[in-house]
């Protein structure tokens, strides 16, 4: 019975749900019975956007151009989410050479510790991802 | 324009030992006056040349590899004479800014161009008389001359005026130790300048810039009042800032006692030498040093044009040995010695180390002869042999030498500064393929992306708008790379006509290249450790503040695996300053090592015993008899003197220079 919930995972669910900014999950190796799973970033970052003690962790969303957005707590909300200081790896956002590059899946940028209202430092590049909890 | 020889001679130039004086102080020769007539009277298109060096379609002015080493100098006669009290006083008062002038001056040249101006201080002679004593040209080993004009030699609106100009060099006419009474090479102040400091401090730059060869820029951008005419070749944009721009002419920049951003990038462009930069190599070849003899042992190859030949010298020693080398002599035509060809060729070519062919351990040279009456040569070298091909290029290149592809051979990108397109061209492959950066920049190859796939990254530092773009080299295709940048100025905080010198090397030992931004004297120096990946190339950005002027040196001087930076000051040249070694760590932070070092030399920084921590040959081209000291780093923790060296007499280490 792959989808019963236990009551604990329930109150946890309702608990956490009520904060409204953390998705609930499984950290005992069956995601599956939470949905939606983590977005966790893979391994080359283990930790980021994992499920650790039932909640998943911020972890770097969607690329962006530096057009779009000029920090990450601006680009954070922009997708309903909050920003998560140095909450992904040490760092707030994930630099790319440009949005292209961003876009494959298996190349992780440079991670950037800042604050989340601090203005992202782009030097040559234009690409990044921010580090944003993840919301139901 | 269509004055006769007479009627332009009277008109324009007025006649200067060993020569003429146009525009004020731009010294030519009588055959330079003669081209420039030639060119003024017959040739259509002339008003829209400029040359730095005359067009006379032979080559650029600029001192050759060997003497551009060796600028020796020394001051003689400075008015008053102290034959009283009141006289002294004044005597040495001008003394004494005339060598604050003078050190300064040559301090900002040398940092922008490599080159090594080398006081003679033992042979001034202030008080010597109207002979000046002890301080004569072509004697002793003096190039040049320093002192007060005499009577009306240079007065009134005169500050200076200098004849000790690139194109005489070879000159026999001009005195040297077997023509003594030939014309003196000689740097004249004035009383404007040797009784102002702001004054001395502005001539000095500019009549050194005439020294190095440089024209007056304020020909270049537009005004009404001092245009003459233009006759050399631009190497930068018009530049109002310029030091070599008259500031009495219109829209030049006023009081600026100090070496424009282009100025520093033109004299980059006419004396650095693009090379293999085996600090950068290492994490892939395991070459932390040139060779040429195709051991792993670490050499240097000491060009010496005036024997058509390179003197290669391949390192002995063992690590914790003393520091012994063998040499050999082969000639630039691939010959056998005793070598052949062309010396007023060989004089005018400009060397470059790197991979083009074989493997890391027996490096090749790039010969450029920079104009349309040198040609440029592609030399290379299977350890035992030379062979010399043709290499095709445009007249007036500035080569950027890297490994922008999959493999840690070089390539070539031939760089003309400005909207001209520009190309890299693979010797592996012998192909060409279209590059282009329609600015003028500094280009410094590094890794800032470390190893793990593509190439050598190209940072263009912009010195005027004081921006930075940098080519990202990939993997697919072969040599395409992503352009990123610029970095707007605004991000950067650098401010605005600060002097960077923009050092590379690995500051942390994450095999990831880092820039050291030194801004000589008070302004903010800045440390870029690269946080870097092949997805991005970023810096963590650090203020640091190095108050005085030094010729800095990058290498691994602890065998730290961290590189650390060198902070070079002879004290023959600042008495008050001391050497100072920072030992980076890890994190970047620093400790400093302290030393004191009298002599004027043109290091040599390898790791020549192999020990894994570098050592400096600290090459003195002013010693008569080239006797150079040897500083062997010994356990990371202290240097061991050992046997001085003797170098080749007129040789030039190449690969030396500029920028770590």
């Amino acid at each position: 019975m792959k989808r019963l919930l236990s009551i604990t995972s329930i109150t946890w669910f309702m608990t956490l749900a009520a904060v409204g900014s953390i998705t609930a999950c499984s950290d005992d190796g069956q995601d599956a019975v939470c949905e939606p799973a983590c977005a966790a970033y893979g391994p080359e970052l283990p930790g980021v956007g994992e499920c650790v003690a039932g909640s998943c962790t911020p972890t770097f969303l969607e690329c962006f151009d530096k057009t779009e957005f000029s920090t990450c707590q601006v680009q954070c909300e922009a997708v309903g989410s909050t920003c998560a200081e140095n909450a992904c790896a040490d760092g707030t956002y994930m630099i790319y050479s440009n949005v292209e590059e961003c876009k494959v899946v298996e190349l992780a940028g440079p991670v950037i510790s800042r604050r989340c209202d601090e203005a992202i430092e782009w030097q040559v590049n234009t690409g990044a991802r921010c580090c944003c909890e993840q919301v139901p | 324009m269509t004055l006769g020889w007479d009627e332009f001679v009277e008109a324009y130039a007025n006649p200067w030992p060993g020569g003429w004086l146009i525009d004020g102080d731009q010294f030519v020769t009588t055959q330079q006056l003669r081209d420039i007539h030639e060119v003024l009277t017959h040739d259509p298109k002339s008003s829209e040349t400029r040359l730095l060096a005359l067009n006379d379609a032979i080559f650029d002015e600029v001192w050759s590899e060997p003497r551009k080493l060796e600028l020796t100098w020394c001051v003689g006669v400075v008015f008053p004479q102290p034959n009283d009290e009141d006289a002294a006083e004044k005597h040495q008062e001008r003394y004494e800014r005339i060598l604050r002038g003078m050190e300064r001056g040559t301090k900002a040249w040398e940092r922008a161009t490599g080159v090594n101006f080398v006081h003679l201080s033992e042979f001034d002679d202030p008080a010597g008389g109207i002979g000046s004593g002890s301080c004569q040209p072509g004697q002793n080993n003096v190039h040049f001359r320093v002192r007060m004009g005499v009577s009306n030699e240079c007065s009134g609106p005169c500050a200076g005026v200098t004849n000790a100009t690139p194109i005489t060099e070879f000159d026999p006419d001009w005195a040297g130790p077997d023509n003594p009474g030939g014309f003196e090479r000689e740097l004249l102040f004035g009383p404007r300048a040797v009784d102002s400091e702001q004054e001395m401090q502005i001539t000095a730059r500019h009549e050194l810039g005439h020294v190095l060869g440089f024209a007056h820029e304020h020909l270049a951008f537009e005004q009404d009042v001092c245009n003459e005419f233009t006759v050399w070749r631009s190497l930068t944009p018009p530049d109002p800032k310029s030091v070599m721009a008259n500031d009495t002419c219109p829209g030049a920049a006023k009081d600026q006692p100090r070496l424009s951003g282009f100025d520093r990038l033109g004299a980059f462009y006419q004396y650095s030498r693009a090379r293999r930069n085996p600090l950068m190599m290492g994490g892939a070849s395991l070459v932390h040093d040139y060779a040429y003899d195709g051991s792993e042992r670490p050499g240097i190859a000491w060009f010496t044009p005036l024997d058509n030949a390179i003197q290669q010298w391949t390192s002995t020693a063992a690590p914790g040995q003393a520091i012994a080398f063998t040499a050999v002599e082969r000639c630039l035509d691939g010959q056998a010695p005793p070598c052949g060809g062309s010396v007023e060729i060989s004089v005018g070519l400009r060397p470059s180390p790197l991979f083009a062919s074989g493997t890391y351990n027996d490096l090749d040279l790039l010969l450029l002869g920079p104009g349309t009456g040198l040609p440029d040569f592609l030399l290379s070298n299977d350890g035992t042999n030379y062979s010399l091909a043709a290499f095709s290029g445009p007249d007036f290149t500035i080569p950027i030498i890297g490994s922008f592809g999959h493999e840690i051979d070089d390539q070539i990108i031939i760089y003309q500064p400005g909207p001209a397109s520009d190309s890299l061209f693979d010797p592996a492959s012998g192909a060409l393929y279209p590059v282009d950066y329609a600015d003028y920049a500094f280009p410094i190859p590094a890794r800032f992306r470390g190893f793990g796939g593509g190439g050598n990254d190209l940072l263009w530092y912009q010195p005027d708008a004081q921006t930075i773009e940098i080519w990202e080299w990939g993997h697919i295709p072969e040599f395409g790379f992503d352009r990123q940048g610029p970095i707007p100025v605004e991000s950067l905080e650098f401010e605005p006509d600060v002097e960077y010198m923009p050092l590379i090397g690995d500051f942390n030992g994450d095999d990831r290249t880092d820039l050291f931004w030194y801004a000589p004297g008070v302004p903010t120096d800045w440390l870029w450790l690269s946080v870097s990946n092949q997805a991005a190339v970023i810096f963590d950005r650090f203020e640091r503040q190095v108050m005085s002027e030094f010729r800095p040196l990058i290498g691994d001087f602890n065998g730290d695996g961290i590189d650390d930076i060198f902070w070079y000051a002879g004290r023959s040249e600042t008495p008050d300053a001391l050497s100072v070694i920072w030992q980076f760590d890890e994190g970047g932070g620093h400790t400093p090592r302290i030393f004191s070092i009298n002599g004027d030399y043109a290091p040599v920084v390898g790791d020549f015993d192999d020990d894994g921590c570098s050592d400096i040959l600290w090459h003195d081209p002013a010693d008569p008899d080239h006797i150079s000291p040897l500083w062997r780093c010994v356990d990371g923790e202290a240097f061991a003197c050992d046997t001085p060296v003797e170098a080749p007499a007129d040789g030039f280490p190449i690969g030396t220079g500029l920028y770590g």
